[in-house]
């Protein structure tokens, strides 16, 4: 077991099995619970890879990365997953991204039976024609709770609207036509692709030993690991799919979306270094803190703002989105626009940033689940830990802060305006 | 872990002394008793306390402030608490020995501004503040209706009974927006000084003499303040039907709310036989009603039942499907009756058992826990965690069901798609 230290301020544990599961440990003898996840690189957009039925390029229904989380809780034996970590007061569930899915416990008994229990679950689901049309009904209840949010009306049409190919432009539940076709033999075949040891990962951080979970991990069945994962590779190109576009819902307050798209060669930094200055741009230009949002404020302009910097790892165009709640939306975009043009930023504000930033690092060592989700998302961002994120924080300089403005093209963007429908329903 | 109370006459302090954390936080909770007619003035004036004081005039400033103070984070929250109104204002920050020496009481300082350095004139709110935080209420006042599932929530309790503070919304109004000035603001921002009862908490790594001295030099409110009542609502009548009351929205998922009164149960039930009640039949992942109308008839992906306890209320909530909802409610009422005649196992009862007793293992993981523990002690006089797990232990059978046969079903209210509104009984 390699041992790492977290920051300098925590000691983690590396391990990869010979099978090629990669385990990361973060014992914290000062906590009471523990949280374990059990990863796996796939997410709603690895659709189109080699099946290993017909060994030919298969292009799969939107949304089965989510149907297989479901169903993973599918158990040959009929015990359900939920009644067993419920025995010992734990709780279990999972979560799909575009790019990844989890399932994880969060306990303060029986440590290692459950973490036992929780890599032998996933490891052996059971799916039959029935329970699959069952889960449907379900699934289509989840997809219709989201689509009555504008907020996921919004975000949903962004992401259509941004992307030519990327099969970010459908989201991670699917479309319905699709959910209702997906079979037994599909979720199978996605599931012996690419739940293999070696494009999974396990993360536990909290109240247990690195001793005792590698112990109760050594001993574990996982599946076979012999092939190697084919995916069609999706080149996407800069420029959006459509530049504008208007939705109109039950929303009362008028709501913008706006997503640019980057080429990440134009940069020359690395995936994180990438991240840092960008959200240290995003932050200090329209944050809490800036002028942008004083004005915003005082004008009356909106009542929430936010921004969000994806990383894609091994993708060559990155993205960042923008929403705002506002009243006057035309006015705000040209405000944004316009604000993006004048970026300037003191020493004095990226020295007060990393400060806060810094304080944050060792804030989020405090709870249990702060620690394990940032490692999760560090694995799937960056493919491993970053151990020393402060010091990459402390590194941080006017000079490539101001490279990076500068290599801001702005150029390829899309605009979502919500407005309220002209039926109103008071 | 310590802790110690004092009774410093204008205002309660307790001292949670724990290592598990890097940060210290001070809370500061004022309740009183809840009055429709106050409730947005309360919102609009806390959101108002946190935007400026005295000296920094701005919202834009204050935020900097927090940042030059190693990103020490304030907040504020408003909840109806039974028949309270109870505001908190929140400072959390890392401890000196991970920032610079003397920035604990910086920031304790900067809190005593918000609180006790307001940004008025005379004896009103600066109006430049007050007209952007009216703004900013209208908006999200109106656009309350666009989460529907909160909003038919609100209206479901409306409906169980108008009259009673259960039925008071915690946002406010936007009907009383007008009405609220500048200087009403500042009548009822010293009337919440003077006339609120208060508690301070002190969580972390802290010397109980050292913060005492701290904490009594800095906040010195000057009134002696009386008892505010019970928290607690009265005993409700047993519903002699139940009534049905169907709203229409533009929507896809049918929200549906069974909403159930508990009926003369004694404290002793209310505290222990009710909690193992609700995580049997609604309050987990593995419960009753999550096997039933989620795994068997796949009618929804989300069901829950939640006890307000101060409300003498208990609310069954799911999205469904609009044409399975007699089929849900069918179902609901069947997990309800099998709860009376003793349809469950005793394995349910330990499960239940367990899950409470491991969510107890976590509250010291978590400032914002431990300090809610302890304050519900004070509000609602419910026993120590000590007793708390000792006494579960001994829930039996019979006196879940005794609770069971307590829970009335009152109202089944859904928000469902299309237009018009009826009521009608059953």
């Amino acid at each position: 077991m390699k041992k790492l230290r977290l920051n300098n301020a925590m000691t983690i544990y590396e391990e990869t099995l010979p099978n090629g599961l990669k385990v990361y440990l973060a014992p914290d003898t000062a906590r009471h619970n523990y949280l374990a996840i059990y990863g796996v690189h796939f997410g709603s957009t690895n659709l189109e890879f080699i099946s290993p039925k017909t060994k030919k390029m298969t292009r799969y229904p939107s949304g089965i990365a989510h149907f297989l989380e479901h169903k993973v809780f599918e158990q040959e034996d009929g015990v359900d997953p939920f009644a067993f970590f419920a025995k010992s007061g734990a709780d279990v569930n999972a979560a799909t991204s575009f790019d990844s899915t989890r399932y994880y416990c969060y306990g303060t008994k029986n440590f290692k039976e459950n973490l036992s229990y929780l890599i032998d679950f996933v490891n052996h689901p059971y799916f039959t024609d029935e329970n699959v049309e069952k889960e449907k009904g379900i699934i289509l209840e989840e997809y219709r709770m989201y689509k009555d949010i504008p907020d996921f009306q919004m975000e949903e049409m962004l992401h259509e609207n941004l992307y030519q190919q990327d099969h970010k432009k459908i989201d991670v539940l699917g479309t319905e036509e699709d959910i209702k076709r997906i079979t037994k033999e599909q979720l199978y075949e996605c599931y012996h692709t690419f739940y293999r040891p070696s494009n999974m990962f396990l993360i536990i951080a909290g109240a247990f030993s690195e001793i005792e979970a590698l112990d109760v991990i050594k001993t574990k069945d996982f599946p076979n690991d012999k092939d190697s994962i084919k995916q069609k590779e999706i080149k996407e190109p800069i420029q959006p799919c459509k530049e504008e576009a208007i939705l109109k819902t039950h929303v009362i307050v008028p709501k913008i979306a706006l997503g640019y798209k980057f080429d990440k060669k134009k940069f020359g930094l690395s995936e994180l270094e990438l991240r840092l200055y960008m959200n240290m741009i995003l932050n200090l230009t329209f944050g809490a803190t800036s002028n942008f949002m004083q004005e915003a404020r005082e004008k009356q302009l909106l009542t929430s703002f936010g921004y969000d910097w994806e990383d894609e790892y091994h993708k060559n165009i990155r993205t960042l989105f923008m929403y705002a709640d506002t009243t006057q939306p035309d006015y705000l975009i040209d405000a944004i626009q316009e604000t993006f043009q004048n970026i300037t930023i003191s020493v004095e504000e990226i020295e007060r940033l990393k400060k806060v930033w810094i304080s944050s690092e060792i804030r989020m060592m405090d709870y249990v689940n702060n620690v394990g989700n940032a490692l999760f998302n560090d694995v799937i961002d960056y493919h491993e830990p970053i151990l020393n994120r402060v010091e990459f924080i402390r590194g941080m300089n006017k000079r490539t802060l101001d490279q990076v403005i500068k290599n801001m093209d702005l150029s390829h963007h899309t605009i979502v305006k919500v407005l309220q429908e002209e039926k109103k329903y008071n | 872990m310590q802790y110690e109370k004092k009774n410093l006459g204008s205002y309660q302090l307790h001292l949670i002394k724990t290592q598990a954390f890097k940060s210290i936080q001070v809370q500061v909770f004022f309740h009183n008793e809840i009055k429709r007619e106050k409730v947005t003035e309360r919102n609009f004036l806390v959101n108002l306390l946190l935007c400026s004081t005295s000296k920094i005039t701005s919202k834009q400033e204050l935020s900097i402030a927090c940042q030059d103070l190693y990103a020490a984070q304030l907040s504020a929250t408003n909840r109806r608490l039974g028949n309270f109104i109870d505001t908190s204002f929140t400072l959390s920050v890392l401890e000196d020995a991970f920032t610079e020496e003397g920035n604990f009481k910086k920031c304790l300082a900067l809190l005593h501004e918000i609180l006790f350095e307001p940004n008025v004139q005379g004896k009103a709110f600066q109006t430049k503040d007050y007209e952007i935080i009216k703004a900013q209420m209208e908006t999200t006042l109106k656009a309350s209706k666009e989460n529907l599932s909160r909003y038919s929530l609100m209206r479901a309790l409306e409906n169980v009974d108008p009259n009673s503070p259960l039925s008071i919304r915690g946002e406010g109004y936007i009907e009383d927006l007008d009405k609220i000035t500048p200087a009403s603001l500042y009548e009822h921002y010293i009337e919440m000084l003077e006339k609120d009862k208060i508690d301070i908490f002190v969580i972390g790594n802290i010397d109980f003499e050292q913060m005492t001295k701290d904490i009594t030099e800095i906040f010195q409110f000057k009134t002696f303040k009386r008892e505010k009542g019970k928290a607690i609502l009265k005993n409700p009548s047993i519903p002699r039907r139940i009534r049905t009351v169907v709203e229409k929205e533009k929507l896809t998922q049918t929200k549906l709310i069974v909403a159930c009164r508990l009926c003369g149960l004694t404290d002793y039930e209310r505290n222990y036989p009710l909690t193992l009640y609700n995580i049997i039949l609604g309050g987990s992942g593995d419960s009753k009603l999550f096997q039933e109308v989620r795994e068997k008839y796949s009618l929804c992906y989300d069901i829950r039942s939640v006890p307000n306890k101060a409300d003498h209320c208990l609310l069954i909530i799911a999205g469904i499907p609009k044409e399975g909802k007699n089929k849900a409610v069918k179902e609901i009422q069947n997990q309800l009756k099998k709860m009376v005649k003793g349809e469950f196992e005793e394995e349910d009862i330990l499960k239940a058992k367990e899950f409470y007793l491991a969510s107890f293992d976590v509250i010291e993981d978590s400032m914002a826990k431990l300090t809610e523990s302890y304050y519900m002690m004070e509000l609602l006089g419910v026993d120590d965690i000590e007793t708390k797990k000792k006494k579960m232990k001994e829930v039996s059978k019979e006196e879940i069901m005794k609770v069971a046969s307590k829970v009335k079903v009152d109202l089944v209210y859904t928000l469902e798609g299309e237009i018009d509104e009826k009521t009608e009984t059953q």
